[in-house]
């Protein structure tokens, strides 16, 4: 796969919901490559969260295969797929979704697989939030939750992150500069971020958008 | 930061409610061990009493201890004034029988209501868990988002459990303990150290805060084996 960390190959998703089969996805194919950041776009409905789902590997495809830095995911075991969540993939929802006992700092490092204080202190040097290390999820804006939740989907040094609706709580300057923040860390990983504001488009490497479970457009 | 120092920050939160729980806890605990001890208590006695009962009979003229002669009469005028009140012929040894045979029953009630109102009070507990656990839906399974095992997420909250047993035995030990003391400061019957044997709280601790964890563990397990997509989309 080369440079290729990502690819989804043929991957279809249904729900069964009651009498009735939903296709979320339908046979979708794309490739995502290091160190850039990438949008996938589309109304609700589309199959944004069902991306979400299958890439951070909560869901498995009911068709298709998955290679996550060329490794199959299809073949496995709930656990496996458990320990490579944690391992290589990091991600964030709308509203950062911090643990509200928590610091700011106990939040990025409660993922953390090696007990680092002073990696998770770098990384919200990074992210801008070096005097935010005390503070609570509540005294923060939502700026500086989504901030706290990257870096949280950071701090184990996965092979991507992905974010469902990122922006949802941003306003437009916020959304500017979370998307400016994330094109300065893109080199250390693949972002993959899912949302329905199509007027970021020009802001990310690559666009796919999704309409009615399939891509309509990919472009550069 | 590990997972399982969850554990011991959750106990801030909702402390109302388990302030509440380590209170009743406490009570039990508190309940469990006046009782027992007073079983103890009451065992030694008894066989304090029946080696004397035993001595009587086989040596009339043989010296016990003072504590020993003390009870001795007081056998002794007990069973007179029983026999001249109501006719009867009872010697010693059958009257020592008789009020065995009365103590041993009052130890065992004492017994079972001594476990059964620990087991109210220990049994709070799955309401406050239940209610925690109820709360933290979205946490659990933003926890199992990031990778951490269902099992790794329910032994958090069974440690969580444990901790909010092992502060209410502590609480309760301390209060009954210091119960005992004073109570043993004006009744002085008997020594402080076989009513009250060192083993007593520790044992009640320990197993306080394993049947807390053991209580908590069915709603633990249904609530930490949620389905984390429809909570994260639905709530």
């Amino acid at each position: 796969m080369g440079e290729n960390i990502l690819e989804f190959n043929g991957v279809k998703k249904e729900y069964k919901d009651a009498e009735t089969i939903v296709v979320s996805l339908n046979g979708i194919n794309f490739k995502f490559i290091k160190n850039s950041l990438n949008l996938i776009n589309g109304f609700t409905g589309s199959g944004k969260t069902t991306i979400f789902n299958l890439i951070t590997l909560m869901d498995i495809p009911t068709q298709g295969n998955i290679f996550l830095d060329d490794v199959i995911l299809s073949g496995l075991s709930t656990s496996e797929r458990t320990i490579l969540r944690r391992k290589k993939i990091g991600s964030f929802l709308r509203c950062g979704n911090l643990m509200p006992y928590l610091s700011v700092l106990e939040n990025v490092m409660l993922p953390m697989i090696t007990n680092d204080s002073k990696k998770a202190l770098k990384i919200l040097e990074v992210v801008g939030l070096s005097d935010k290390i005390d503070a609570f999820p509540e005294d923060l804006s939502s700026y500086e939750k989504q901030t706290t939740a990257l870096a949280r989907a950071m701090i184990n040094d996965p092979l991507i992150i992905v974010a469902d609706e990122p922006f949802g709580d941003l306003d437009d300057e916020n959304t500017l500069k979370l998307i400016k923040l994330l094109n300065k860390i893109k080199n250390k990983t693949l972002f993959i971020i899912l949302s329905d504001s199509d007027y970021l488009k020009q802001c990310f490497d690559r666009v796919l958008i999704l309409k009615n479970g399939k891509i309509v457009e990919n472009k550069n | 930061m590990e997972i399982y120092r969850l554990s011991y920050k959750n106990l801030r939160r909702n402390s109302w409610r388990n302030f509440s729980t380590v209170i009743r806890i406490a009570f039990g605990v508190v309940i469990l061990i006046l009782l027992l001890s007073s079983g103890i208590g009451l065992k030694t006695f008894l066989k304090e009493e029946q080696s004397l009962t035993t001595n009587l009979i086989s040596n009339q003229t043989k010296q016990t201890s003072n504590l020993n002669l003390t009870s001795k009469e007081l056998l002794n005028s007990g069973v007179d004034f029983v026999n001249s009140t109501f006719g009867l012929n009872l010697t010693n040894f059958q009257a020592m029988g008789f009020i065995s045979s009365i103590l041993t029953n009052v130890i065992y009630l004492v017994d079972v209501l001594a476990s059964l109102i620990f087991l109210v009070g220990i049994f709070g507990i799955t309401y406050a868990m239940d209610m925690n656990l109820l709360e933290r839906k979205r946490e659990i399974a933003l926890l199992k988002l990031m990778g951490f095992t269902t099992f790794q997420v329910a032994f958090t909250h069974l440690l969580e459990a444990a901790l909010l047993g092992f502060i209410g035995a502590i609480v309760g030990s301390i209060l009954g303990v210091l119960t005992i003391f004073v109570v043993n400061h004006f009744i002085e019957i008997i020594s402080i150290s076989v009513i009250l044997p060192l083993w007593l709280p520790i044992l009640v601790i320990i197993l306080t805060a394993l049947l807390s964890a053991l209580i908590a563990l069915i709603s633990v397990w249904f609530n930490t084996k949620i389905d984390p997509l429809g909570v994260l989309r639905y709530g």
